[in-house]
């Protein structure tokens, strides 16, 4: 160290000098101090310039853009703030409400959907889509028919009866499960194949609210269909045919299954 | 959504994290691999951590450091490479390629300071942390941190005057002769 002979100014001081941390009455001794000795005062005064050099030399780090990197470790965290938790309790608490709202409000509508209109469309959509499947009409096919009216009762939630549609001229192909709109979400598709290839499929859902209908019939565009509803469970017979051509088929189903 | 999430207070430390880093590992990738490795190590500490918001900066800097320095001992080829600043500053050496040096940019000074040294600068003199806290961090006692201070300052001075680094000081890396 650079002449720092019997003094009570020791290097540390003048360390803390530069660094402004002493209390007025030992800033004072090492002025004292530093009048008496140059060469002390002269490395003090290239301390002080060095230490404004730092700041300015480290002042522009702190303005990088953070990568999304850094960001995305806080992403999977909770949020931290005491009130944090709070504000989502609130925001739980403002949706039930609006739930709450729109359940009264919106009641004559929420109770009887959804309505059974909805039950030929979803049976429609589904067979002009697999009817004209080749390589996978079916997920399981007649060959295995009690598995497949187990497997689709079960999903759909009711003992599934298999109406047979031979004295109408058509066989059983297999069945698929589907997603429905009603109920448990699940529908049951049993599709039936004549001697020149023509499909018809046989719809069924759960979750009809309103109360047994008879037949109905809704036709549109390329396909038909013939529909019901029958102990809460909705039924539609659809085809690419006449209503005249599907009655006949319809009501054999229809008779099978109700009686 | 509705509700923005509120920043996690350590988000506001990033920049600062970022910048203590840099100052000790000097490259960008390494810095950033070190900030991550602090976040998320500080994150899994949280539930636990105890002291108030004052002392989060010192905390963060104290974990940064202490990665710092395990990686450093597991990057280590040679064995006796611990940093000497410490024990004292012998004779510098003259001669040969070290009075050709001439340093006069304050960056390429700090480059060839001793990590320990360049980071004590930034931590006391840039971020203005206390003699404790700034032990607290580099896990040394005050007094040390005095005494390292006193160094880093006189040998960094010297650097900017263009004297060579006496080869008693610092971390093998430092010692980065230039051949011209």
């Amino acid at each position: 160290m650079s002449g720092s002979p019997a003094t009570t100014v020791t290097e540390a001081d003048l360390v803390a000098y530069v660094d402004d941390r002493l209390p007025a009455e030992q800033r004072a001794d090492v002025e004292a101090y530093l009048a008496l000795h140059p060469e002390a005062a002269a490395r003090v005064t290239a301390w002080q310039r060095q230490a404004e050099d730092l700041r300015a030399h480290f002042a522009p780090d702190l303005d990088l853009p953070v990568p999304a990197a850094m960001t995305a470790l806080f992403a999977a965290k909770r949020p931290a703030s005491a009130w944090a938790p709070a504000l989502r309790i609130a925001a739980l608490l403002a949706v039930g409400v609006l739930g709450v709202a729109a359940g009264w409000y919106g009641r004559g509508v929420l109770v009887s959907a959804p309505t059974v209109a909805t039950l030929p469309q979803e049976a429609t959509r589904a067979h002009l889509v697999y009817s004209k499947e080749v390589l996978h009409p079916v997920e399981v096919t007649a060959k295995e028919e009690q598995h497949l009216v187990t497997w689709l009762s079960k999903r759909v939630g009711t003992a599934l009866k298999v109406p047979s549609l031979v004295t109408q001229g058509y066989g059983l192909v297999g069945g698929r499960l589907l997603p429905a709109s009603s109920g448990n979400n699940a529908a049951a598709q049993f599709m039936y194949e004549n001697r020149q290839g023509h499909r018809l499929t046989l719809y069924v859902r759960s979750g009809e609210g309103g109360s047994d209908t008879s037949f109905r019939f809704a036709g549109e565009g390329q396909a038909a269909a013939f529909y019901w509803v029958d102990g809460g469970f909705g039924y539609a017979l659809t085809g690419e045919a006449g209503r005249e051509a599907l009655l006949p088929v319809a009501r054999a189903v229809y008779e099978q299954l109700t009686r | 959504m509705l509700f923005r999430r509120p920043p996690h207070p350590i988000e506001a430390e990033i920049p600062r994290l970022r910048r203590f880093a840099l100052a000790l590992t000097r490259e960008r990738d390494a810095a950033d691999d070190l900030v991550q490795d602090c976040i998320a190590r500080a994150l899994a500490a949280w539930a636990t951590r105890r002291g108030d918001d004052a002392a989060l900066r010192p905390w963060l800097f104290a974990i940064l450091h202490n990665r710092w320095r395990s990686r450093q001992q597991h990057n280590r080829i040679r064995p006796d490479s611990r940093p000497l600043e410490d024990a004292g500053e012998g004779p510098s050496e003259s001669g040969g390629q070290w009075e050709k040096l001439e340093l006069r940019d304050l960056d390429a000074a700090l480059a060839l300071l001793p990590e320990e040294q360049r980071g004590l600068l930034l931590l006391v003199a840039v971020e203005g942390l206390s003699y404790e806290e700034a032990a607290r961090v580099q896990a040394i006692p005050v007094g040390t941190v005095m005494s390292r201070l006193a160094r880093a300052r006189d040998r960094l001075r010297r650097l900017v005057d263009g004297e060579p680094p006496s080869m008693d000081e610092g971390s093998g890396r430092t010692h980065l002769r230039r051949v011209k």
